[in-house]
Protein backbone atom coordinates (compact mmCIF):
# COMPACT_ATOMS: atom_id res chain seq x y z
CA UNK A 1 0.00 0.00 0.00
CA UNK A 2 2.99 2.42 1.12
CA UNK A 3 4.23 1.33 -2.51
CA UNK A 4 1.38 2.55 -4.69
CA UNK A 5 1.01 5.76 -3.06
CA UNK A 6 4.70 6.60 -3.05
CA UNK A 7 4.38 5.73 -6.76
CA UNK A 8 1.32 8.19 -7.80
CA UNK A 9 3.24 10.84 -5.75
CA UNK A 10 6.01 10.55 -7.38
CA UNK A 11 4.40 10.94 -10.76
CA UNK A 12 2.95 14.44 -9.47
CA UNK A 13 6.29 15.34 -7.78
CA UNK A 14 7.76 14.67 -10.96
CA UNK A 15 5.23 16.89 -13.15
CA UNK A 16 6.43 19.97 -10.31
CA UNK A 17 9.95 19.38 -11.12
CA UNK A 18 11.11 22.70 -12.75
CA UNK A 19 15.30 22.45 -12.71
CA UNK A 20 15.22 19.01 -14.44
CA UNK A 21 16.73 17.66 -11.22
CA UNK A 22 15.40 13.87 -10.98
CA UNK A 23 14.84 14.12 -6.72
CA UNK A 24 12.69 10.95 -6.91
CA UNK A 25 14.62 9.10 -9.60
CA UNK A 26 18.14 9.63 -7.42
CA UNK A 27 15.92 8.63 -4.50
CA UNK A 28 14.92 5.55 -5.80
CA UNK A 29 18.46 4.90 -7.01
CA UNK A 30 19.52 4.78 -3.31
CA UNK A 31 17.34 2.06 -2.18
CA UNK A 32 18.94 -0.18 -5.11
CA UNK A 33 22.62 0.54 -3.85
CA UNK A 34 24.20 -1.44 -1.55
CA UNK A 35 25.55 -0.52 1.90
CA UNK A 36 29.16 -0.14 0.28
CA UNK A 37 27.71 1.72 -2.43
CA UNK A 38 25.98 4.20 -0.32
CA UNK A 39 28.90 4.93 1.96
CA UNK A 40 30.73 5.80 -1.55
CA UNK A 41 27.78 8.07 -2.63
CA UNK A 42 28.15 9.83 1.02
CA UNK A 43 31.73 10.28 0.21
CA UNK A 44 30.92 12.19 -2.72
CA UNK A 45 28.21 13.89 -1.54
CA UNK A 46 29.71 15.15 1.79
CA UNK A 47 33.24 14.60 1.33
CA UNK A 48 34.43 12.68 4.02
CA UNK A 49 34.28 8.81 4.77
CA UNK A 50 30.39 7.32 5.75
CA UNK A 51 29.94 7.44 9.51
CA UNK A 52 28.63 3.96 10.07
CA UNK A 53 27.29 1.29 8.13
CA UNK A 54 23.61 1.66 8.87
CA UNK A 55 21.62 1.40 5.31
CA UNK A 56 18.78 3.47 6.84
CA UNK A 57 20.78 6.41 8.00
CA UNK A 58 22.68 6.26 4.99
CA UNK A 59 19.30 6.48 2.83
CA UNK A 60 18.20 8.78 5.03
CA UNK A 61 20.81 11.08 5.06
CA UNK A 62 21.80 10.96 1.24
CA UNK A 63 18.31 11.35 0.35
CA UNK A 64 17.68 14.10 2.72
CA UNK A 65 20.85 16.50 0.96
CA UNK A 66 20.00 15.22 -2.17
CA UNK A 67 16.42 17.18 -1.59
CA UNK A 68 17.96 19.56 0.42
CA UNK A 69 20.06 20.62 -2.61
CA UNK A 70 16.99 20.60 -4.85
CA UNK A 71 14.16 22.15 -2.58
CA UNK A 72 16.45 24.43 -0.30
CA UNK A 73 16.76 23.54 3.00
CA UNK A 74 15.86 24.77 6.60
CA UNK A 75 14.50 28.53 6.74
CA UNK A 76 16.43 30.55 9.21
CA UNK A 77 13.65 31.02 11.82
CA UNK A 78 12.57 27.82 12.12
CA UNK A 79 16.71 26.85 12.60
CA UNK A 80 15.92 28.87 15.60
CA UNK A 81 13.35 27.99 17.05
CA UNK A 82 14.87 24.55 16.75
CA UNK A 83 18.33 25.52 18.16
CA UNK A 84 16.20 27.46 21.33
CA UNK A 85 13.86 24.08 21.84
CA UNK A 86 17.07 22.11 21.56
CA UNK A 87 18.74 24.34 24.03
CA UNK A 88 15.71 24.37 26.32
CA UNK A 89 15.16 20.29 26.11
CA UNK A 90 19.70 20.22 27.17
CA UNK A 91 19.07 22.24 29.68
CA UNK A 92 16.53 19.95 31.32
CA UNK A 93 14.15 22.77 32.92
CA UNK A 94 11.02 23.12 31.92
CA UNK A 95 11.50 26.33 29.21
CA UNK A 96 8.89 29.18 27.40
CA UNK A 97 8.88 26.94 24.48
CA UNK A 98 7.61 23.52 25.63
CA UNK A 99 6.04 24.33 28.81
CA UNK A 100 4.78 27.70 29.38
CA UNK A 101 1.46 27.73 27.61
CA UNK A 102 0.83 31.28 28.10
CA UNK A 103 3.12 32.06 25.65
CA UNK A 104 2.07 32.80 22.20
CA UNK A 105 4.24 31.35 19.42
CA UNK A 106 6.84 33.24 17.79
CA UNK A 107 5.80 36.61 15.64
CA UNK A 108 2.76 36.67 17.55
CA UNK A 109 1.95 40.79 17.69
CA UNK A 110 0.40 42.03 21.44
CA UNK A 111 -1.69 45.36 20.29
CA UNK A 112 -2.72 47.77 24.02
CA UNK A 113 -3.47 50.72 23.93
CA UNK A 114 -1.75 52.15 26.97
CA UNK A 115 -2.25 56.19 28.25
CA UNK A 116 -3.84 56.85 24.43
CA UNK A 117 -1.20 55.36 22.56
CA UNK A 118 -1.00 51.83 20.95
CA UNK A 119 1.85 49.80 21.94
CA UNK A 120 2.87 46.58 19.81
CA UNK A 121 4.94 43.97 21.32
CA UNK A 122 5.87 40.81 19.11
CA UNK A 123 6.33 37.54 20.23
CA UNK A 124 10.12 36.21 19.26
CA UNK A 125 11.68 33.07 18.94
CA UNK A 126 13.58 33.89 22.56
CA UNK A 127 12.31 37.45 24.37
CA UNK A 128 10.07 40.00 23.18
CA UNK A 129 10.30 43.22 21.05
CA UNK A 130 9.01 46.47 21.17
CA UNK A 131 10.09 49.32 19.53
CA UNK A 132 13.27 47.96 18.17
CA UNK A 133 14.41 46.63 21.47
CA UNK A 134 14.35 43.35 22.99
CA UNK A 135 13.71 42.01 25.92
CA UNK A 136 13.87 39.07 28.01
CA UNK A 137 10.52 39.25 29.62
CA UNK A 138 7.36 40.52 28.40
CA UNK A 139 7.24 42.30 31.71
CA UNK A 140 10.29 43.74 31.34
CA UNK A 141 9.16 44.78 27.52
CA UNK A 142 6.26 46.38 29.65
CA UNK A 143 7.62 48.18 32.33
CA UNK A 144 9.73 49.76 29.08
CA UNK A 145 6.41 51.10 28.23
CA UNK A 146 4.37 51.96 31.22
CA UNK A 147 7.56 53.08 33.40
CA UNK A 148 6.35 50.40 36.11
CA UNK A 149 6.41 47.13 37.25
CA UNK A 150 3.61 45.18 35.48
CA UNK A 151 3.54 41.55 35.18
CA UNK A 152 3.66 40.89 31.46
CA UNK A 153 1.31 38.52 31.01
CA UNK A 154 -1.29 40.68 33.01
CA UNK A 155 -1.06 43.59 31.15
CA UNK A 156 -1.64 41.46 28.11
CA UNK A 157 -4.30 39.93 29.26
CA UNK A 158 -2.30 36.72 28.63
CA UNK A 159 -2.07 35.46 32.13
CA UNK A 160 -4.11 32.01 33.42
CA UNK A 161 -7.79 32.54 33.54
CA UNK A 162 -7.49 35.96 32.03
CA UNK A 163 -10.11 35.65 29.53
CA UNK A 164 -12.81 37.35 31.31
CA UNK A 165 -10.43 40.65 32.17
CA UNK A 166 -11.61 43.38 30.19
CA UNK B 1 -39.56 88.14 18.51
CA UNK B 2 -39.97 84.15 18.01
CA UNK B 3 -38.00 81.88 19.69
CA UNK B 4 -35.15 80.07 17.77
CA UNK B 5 -36.45 76.50 16.98
CA UNK B 6 -33.42 74.89 17.22
CA UNK B 7 -31.17 75.12 20.54
CA UNK B 8 -27.38 73.90 19.84
CA UNK B 9 -25.60 72.56 22.58
CA UNK B 10 -21.38 72.39 22.24
CA UNK B 11 -20.48 69.05 24.01
CA UNK B 12 -16.19 68.45 24.14
CA UNK B 13 -16.36 64.76 23.01
CA UNK B 14 -12.84 62.92 22.54
CA UNK B 15 -13.51 59.30 21.09
CA UNK B 16 -11.29 56.86 23.15
CA UNK B 17 -10.43 53.45 21.40
CA UNK B 18 -11.31 50.15 23.19
CA UNK B 19 -10.56 51.46 26.67
CA UNK B 20 -6.77 49.94 26.31
CA UNK B 21 -7.89 46.83 26.15
CA UNK B 22 -5.32 44.61 24.98
CA UNK B 23 -5.27 42.44 21.84
CA UNK B 24 -3.63 39.71 20.61
CA UNK B 25 -2.86 39.56 16.36
CA UNK B 26 -1.54 36.15 15.08
CA UNK B 27 1.05 36.22 12.95
CA UNK B 28 -0.84 36.17 9.29
CA UNK B 29 0.28 32.84 8.35
CA UNK B 30 -0.82 31.01 11.28
CA UNK B 31 -4.23 32.48 12.10
CA UNK B 32 -5.67 28.82 11.88
CA UNK B 33 -3.34 26.97 14.20
CA UNK B 34 -3.69 29.50 16.66
CA UNK B 35 -6.20 28.12 19.47
CA UNK B 36 -4.20 24.80 19.41
CA UNK B 37 -1.37 23.47 21.62
CA UNK B 38 1.59 21.76 20.41
CA UNK B 39 1.87 18.48 22.54
CA UNK B 40 4.38 19.14 24.39
CA UNK B 41 5.84 15.63 24.33
CA UNK B 42 6.18 15.63 20.12
CA UNK B 43 8.17 19.35 20.61
CA UNK B 44 10.21 17.60 23.92
CA UNK B 45 11.42 14.75 21.50
CA UNK B 46 11.73 17.19 18.02
CA UNK B 47 14.28 19.12 20.59
CA UNK B 48 16.25 16.45 21.67
CA UNK B 49 16.71 14.94 18.13
CA UNK B 50 18.15 18.35 16.87
CA UNK B 51 20.26 18.71 19.25
CA UNK B 52 21.60 15.41 18.82
CA UNK B 53 21.76 16.15 14.95
CA UNK B 54 23.57 19.18 16.44
CA UNK B 55 26.66 17.22 17.93
CA UNK B 56 26.59 15.10 14.90
CA UNK B 57 27.12 17.83 12.96
CA UNK B 58 29.65 19.70 14.65
CA UNK B 59 31.33 16.42 15.21
CA UNK B 60 31.23 16.38 18.61
CA UNK B 61 30.37 12.54 18.55
CA UNK B 62 31.05 10.88 15.64
CA UNK B 63 28.69 8.38 15.51
CA UNK B 64 25.27 7.36 16.40
CA UNK B 65 26.86 4.24 18.72
CA UNK B 66 28.76 7.06 20.95
CA UNK B 67 25.59 9.28 21.06
CA UNK B 68 23.87 6.71 22.42
CA UNK B 69 26.47 5.58 24.75
CA UNK B 70 27.46 9.09 25.70
CA UNK B 71 23.35 9.83 26.28
CA UNK B 72 22.86 6.32 28.08
CA UNK B 73 20.30 5.50 25.81
CA UNK B 74 19.66 2.24 23.34
CA UNK B 75 21.28 2.22 19.84
CA UNK B 76 17.63 1.84 18.42
CA UNK B 77 15.99 4.69 20.21
CA UNK B 78 18.61 7.27 19.87
CA UNK B 79 18.50 6.21 15.60
CA UNK B 80 14.46 6.09 15.80
CA UNK B 81 14.12 9.60 17.25
CA UNK B 82 16.85 10.87 15.77
CA UNK B 83 15.23 10.35 12.76
CA UNK B 84 12.88 13.11 14.07
CA UNK B 85 15.75 15.90 13.02
CA UNK B 86 15.72 15.11 9.16
CA UNK B 87 12.00 15.56 8.31
CA UNK B 88 11.18 17.70 5.60
CA UNK B 89 11.55 21.48 6.68
CA UNK B 90 8.09 22.08 6.11
CA UNK B 91 6.83 19.49 7.96
CA UNK B 92 9.42 20.73 10.81
CA UNK B 93 8.28 24.54 10.45
CA UNK B 94 4.79 23.67 10.66
CA UNK B 95 5.32 21.26 13.74
CA UNK B 96 7.60 23.54 15.75
CA UNK B 97 7.07 26.87 14.75
CA UNK B 98 3.31 26.94 13.75
CA UNK B 99 2.47 24.46 16.33
CA UNK B 100 0.16 22.60 13.77
CA UNK B 101 -0.93 19.35 15.26
CA UNK B 102 0.27 15.92 14.29
CA UNK B 103 -2.27 13.47 13.30
CA UNK B 104 -0.02 10.34 14.12
CA UNK B 105 1.76 9.34 16.67
CA UNK B 106 5.71 10.48 18.17
CA UNK B 107 6.52 6.87 16.95
CA UNK B 108 5.36 6.72 13.32
CA UNK B 109 6.45 10.29 12.78
CA UNK B 110 9.82 9.10 13.10
CA UNK B 111 9.58 6.69 9.89
CA UNK B 112 7.55 9.43 8.15
CA UNK B 113 11.29 10.84 7.61
CA UNK B 114 12.32 8.40 5.08
CA UNK B 115 9.57 9.49 2.65
CA UNK B 116 10.09 11.84 -0.05
CA UNK B 117 9.60 15.77 1.10
CA UNK B 118 6.54 15.93 -1.36
CA UNK B 119 4.78 13.06 0.48
CA UNK B 120 5.44 13.91 4.29
CA UNK B 121 2.90 16.85 5.01
CA UNK B 122 0.02 15.04 3.67
CA UNK B 123 1.27 11.86 6.30
CA UNK B 124 1.84 14.24 8.97
CA UNK B 125 -0.97 16.90 8.75
CA UNK B 126 -3.83 14.93 7.15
Amino acid sequence: MKKNTRKSAAKAALARQPEGIDVLAELAALKAMTVPELQGKWRVMFGEPAPNASRGNLELRIGYRIQELAHGGIEPATRRTLDALAAEVASGAPGPLIADPRRPIPGTKLVREWQGEEHVVTVLTEGFEWQGLRFKSLSAAVRAITGSHWNGWKFFGLAHGAEARP
Amino acid sequence: MPAPETLRIHIPLEIRRRGGRPRILPPKHVEAAMDREQDPHLLRAIGRAWGWRQRLERADVATLSDLAADEGLSDRYVSRILRLAWLAPEVLERLVVHREPSTISIYDLCFVASLPWDEQPGRVFD
